[in-house]
């Protein structure tokens, strides 16, 4: 707080973008493509939320991840799960140690103590461990045998799924799946994306990430430039905006669209219109605003609720996707005040 | 020495966005109270131009509102006139109360600088209404706003700089005085629909003070003379005695008996001269020439004439001209038609009413040599039949039935003089027609100036007609129950669960 009170609040402004812009274009340097599923990457991170990332293996999931935690200087660690994985594997256990002729237990960390986890293919372990992520995730804490350890900010869980190959795999919880702040859907690469994978791939050159922060200051900077997007003002009716895209894709609910009412079980928690407005501030910072625009609301729309909208047996049957269902809704949700 | 300049002191965005309120404020208002003025407008200009529009469409066509009822119009359009005007300034009221709004205003001006909602949201600031209220505003104080409301300013500034209220938002009336004027025009056609329901056939005694009054304009127009402008006087004071309903006819017909009279006064110097050598052929002729009014040369009218006299008239015209003597004639043939209009309406059956005195007033050709001034027979173009036309209570010839000249004077029914006359009588099956019978064929059967059409009904079957009442005594019956009630639906309609519809996963396993 102390260097926010002695910047002034254009600088802030300005700082903020210069990071988020370093960063993506330093992920950019080794990730071919996927523009948009970085910059959601890193829009969770400043909004301190998590990211749920779908793609069939081989697409740089875990490389993505992996060079943003490296761009912003922070801790990275790489959780695989399996069907065996227990959830001490994640967050650590307490084992028997002698120190000084005293045998005494010493809490050994899990790789969840981290500030960049990522939880790939987490669909396969059982629900227990997921549970055990899951929590920390919500709770930025983990507590191991009556003993609660706190995550060091920033605390940026990213998981991987495979929309393939589900046999023995556990789908994640509706309730767990909230808890993901985006659900970010990587798709193929484009040929020419596909040609400059190659070039980068096997050839001799091998690019290093530079981080753009000291990697000692880095949880703090990223810290501040949070607190930052929480200032971004919203106006009334923006709020009311959200409150109406919240209202049309809950089922049965006053404001429901009738496809709402037809292809869904359930609708978004409140976690979904937080998430709306947090990604929201997010992108007007990164376009020099200091105040939520209704694009930036419209922007945030399909990766901040696909994975919130739970469908019904016609739905799946039918194959209707929630992203047409939010398309939709965002075509025909009206904007207050606006005649 | 240089003389400095006032510089303008740039205002505020806050200021901006209050002055588009009122801008917008003032432009809803004035739209809706247009849509109310035009129709109040056209009301009222219509309202005292009813009166002559309802004797043009009485002269033009034939039918004219009432007086009561023109005034009853009148007053109603007035009245529809105060409403719309009510009506819009109520609107403009309510307009203006809605369009009153800093938010909404913001927004606007937030769309047309494309400011991507950063003036709104800098309006939700800094509204003064909600900050000069209580603690329960939405709008933060000065004190709490949030940190970053600085570079809001300062962009919103940005935005706003070249930002004109007036500019942006103009009144552009068109589309309003088009709706507007769809409201006038559907009150005149409201009106004219009323007008034409309303509107009935002036009656006789109208018609004729109508067409005096039409020959009084005449006179004094193709004569100028004195003698024409107190004759034209007296047309009119006829046409309103006339119209009066609560004069008795004696004296309607005393008025124009001595209008008849100064007629004949009036007319030997202006018109004709008439001869009437002693003669039994009672045939009238005139030929004359003369200049007209206009300064043209007329060529004298002819006419014939049926005189009861039996005498000769012969009349040579020598008058101002063709114009004066056709009015003259046409003058006569009115009076004389409304005198016996009169006569009609006020005694029906009564024979005491006493008959005018003046000569050839009563229809009957002017005995000729009793009066040098008499007109001629041969100004009274086809009218022996109404010269012939019976009296009331009269029994006309029987030849008169079928009322020639197109009016009907036949008169066979000494009950009734009004209407068909023939009601209540069964007529004679004289003449009668028939139909065909079915399958029979024939010439045409032309009843279409029939008066009744008299059908003989049988009285019972037709022996040989082909039918047969028999009694349906071997039509089968049910040997069990059995009712129309509908059947129960075998299959109801599945609800979406129900449906075994195969997800998209599953369908390749089941197959």
């Amino acid at each position: 707080m102390g260097a926010a009170a002695k910047t002034s609040p254009d600088q802030r402004v300005a700082e903020f973008r210069d990071v988020f812009t370093r960063a993506e274009a330093e992920v950019g340097r080794v990730i071919v493509g996927h523009q948009a599923a970085v910059r959601k990457v890193l829009t969770a991170l400043f909004c301190g939320g998590h990211v749920l990332i779908e793609g069939v293996p081989g697409l740089g999931k875990t490389l993505m991840v992996k060079t943003a935690a490296e761009a912003l200087g922070l801790s990275f660690k790489r959780v695989q799960f399996t069907p065996d994985l227990m959830p001490s594997d994640i967050v650590g256990t307490q084992i028997l140690t002698e120190v000084e002729g005293r045998r005494e237990f010493q809490f050994k960390a899990g790789p969840i103590f981290a500030h960049v986890v990522l939880g790939d293919e987490v669909n396969r372990a059982t629900p227990k461990t997921q549970s055990a992520l899951l929590e920390a995730m919500e709770e930025r804490q983990v507590t191991v045998l009556g003993t609660t350890y706190r995550l060091d900010p920033p605390f940026f869980v990213l998981a991987t799924q495979n929309p393939i190959e589900l046999e023995g795999t556990y789908p994640l919880p509706e309730a767990q799946m909230d808890r993901f702040l985006f659900k970010v859907v990587i798709g193929s690469p484009k040929p020419e994306e596909l040609r400059e994978i190659l070039n980068r791939t096997t050839g001799a050159s091998v690019y290093h990430v530079q981080p753009i922060f000291d990697v000692a200051e880095a949880p703090a900077t990223i810290e501040r430039l949070k607190d930052l997007v929480r200032e971004v003002i919203v106006a009334e009716p923006l709020e009311r905006y959200v409150i109406g895209i919240i209202a049309a894709c809950t089922p049965g609910g006053p404001g429901a669209l009738p496809e709402i009412s037809q292809y869904l079980r359930f609708g978004p928690s409140p976690r979904g219109a937080q998430a709306l407005i947090l990604c929201a501030k997010v992108s007007a910072l990164m376009q020099g605003r200091v105040s939520v625009s209704y694009e930036d609301v419209d922007d945030a729309l399909v990766p901040s609720l696909r994975h919130r909208l739970l469908r019904n047996f016609q739905a799946e049957a039918e194959n209707v996707t929630t992203e047409s269902l939010l398309d939709q809704v965002s075509k025909r949700i009206k904007r207050p005040g606006r005649s | 020495m240089t003389s400095m300049k006032p510089i303008a002191a740039k205002p505020s965005p806050v200021q901006l966005i209050t002055g588009a309120r009122s801008r917008l404020a003032l432009i809803a208002a004035t739209r809706a109270l247009i849509y109310g003025l035009a129709p109040a407008i056209t009301a009222f200009a219509i309202a005292p131009a009813l009166a002559p529009i309802n004797d043009w469409a009485g002269s033009r066509f034939g039918y004219e509102l009432a007086q009561p009822t023109l005034i009853d119009l009148r007053v109603g359009l007035v009245a529809a006139g105060l409403v719309t005007l009510a009506l819009g300034a109520a609107s403009a009221a309510i307009a203006w109360r809605r369009a009153h709004d800093y938010i909404s205003a913001a927004e606007r001006v937030d769309t047309i600088v494309n400011a991507r909602q950063e003036i709104l949201t800098l309006a939700t600031l800094t509204d003064p209404s909600s900050s000069a209220n209580s603690a329960n505003s939405a709008a933060p104080s000065r004190a709490s706003r949030p940190a970053l409301f600085p570079i809001l300013w300062q962009r919103a500034c940005t935005y706003l700089a070249n930002f004109s209220p007036a500019r942006a938002f103009r009144f552009d009336l068109g589309r309003p005085l088009m709706r507007g004027s769809a409201l006038s025009l559907a009150i005149v056609a409201i009106l004219a629909v009323a007008m034409m329901a309303l509107g009935r056939p002036p009656s006789p005694e109208a018609a004729q003070a109508l067409r005096l009054r039409e020959m009084a304009r005449a006179i004094e127009t193709t004569s100028p003379t004195e003698s024409g402008r107190a004759l034209a006087k007296a047309l009119r004071d006829t046409a309103t005695v006339l119209e009066n309903p609560k004069l008795p006819p004696e004296q309607k017909l005393k008025l124009l008996a001595e209008l008849t009279n100064d007629l004949q006064r009036i007319k030997p110097p202006n018109s004709l001269q008439t001869k009437a050598p002693h003669d039994k052929s009672a045939k009238g002729s005139s030929g004359g020439t003369g200049n007209s009014g206009n300064g043209g040369e007329g060529a004298g009218s002819s006419g014939q004439g049926k005189g009861t006299g039996g005498d000769k008239a012969e009349a040579k015209g020598s008058g101002t001209g063709k114009n004066n003597d056709q009015q003259m004639a046409a003058l006569e043939k009115e009076l004389s038609q409304a005198k016996e209009r009169i006569e009609n309406e006020s005694a029906p059956g009564d024979k005491s009413m006493p008959k005018p005195e003046a000569g050839g007033s009563n229809g009957n050709a002017a005995a000729p040599g009793k009066s040098p001034n008499q007109p001629g027979a041969a100004n009274q173009p086809d009218d022996s039949a109404q010269n012939k036309r019976p009296k009331p209570g009269e029994n006309a010839p029987p030849s008169d039935k079928s009322g020639q000249g197109g009016e009907k004077t036949a008169n066979d029914d000494k009950g009734s003089t009004k209407g068909d006359t023939r009601l209540g009588q069964f007529p004679a099956p004289v003449r009668y027609e028939r139909f065909y019978k079915p399958g029979e064929h024939g010439p045409p059967i032309e009843i279409k100036d029939a008066r009744y059409v008299v059908f003989r009904l049988p009285s019972g079957a037709t022996p040989g007609g082909g039918g047969k009442a028999v009694l349906d005594t071997g039509r089968p019956e049910a040997s069990t129950p059995y009712s129309n009630a509908p059947l129960t639906a075998e299959r109801l309609e599945a609800s979406p669960d129900e449906r075994q519809l195969v997800p998209p996963r599953y369908r390749d396993l089941i197959q």
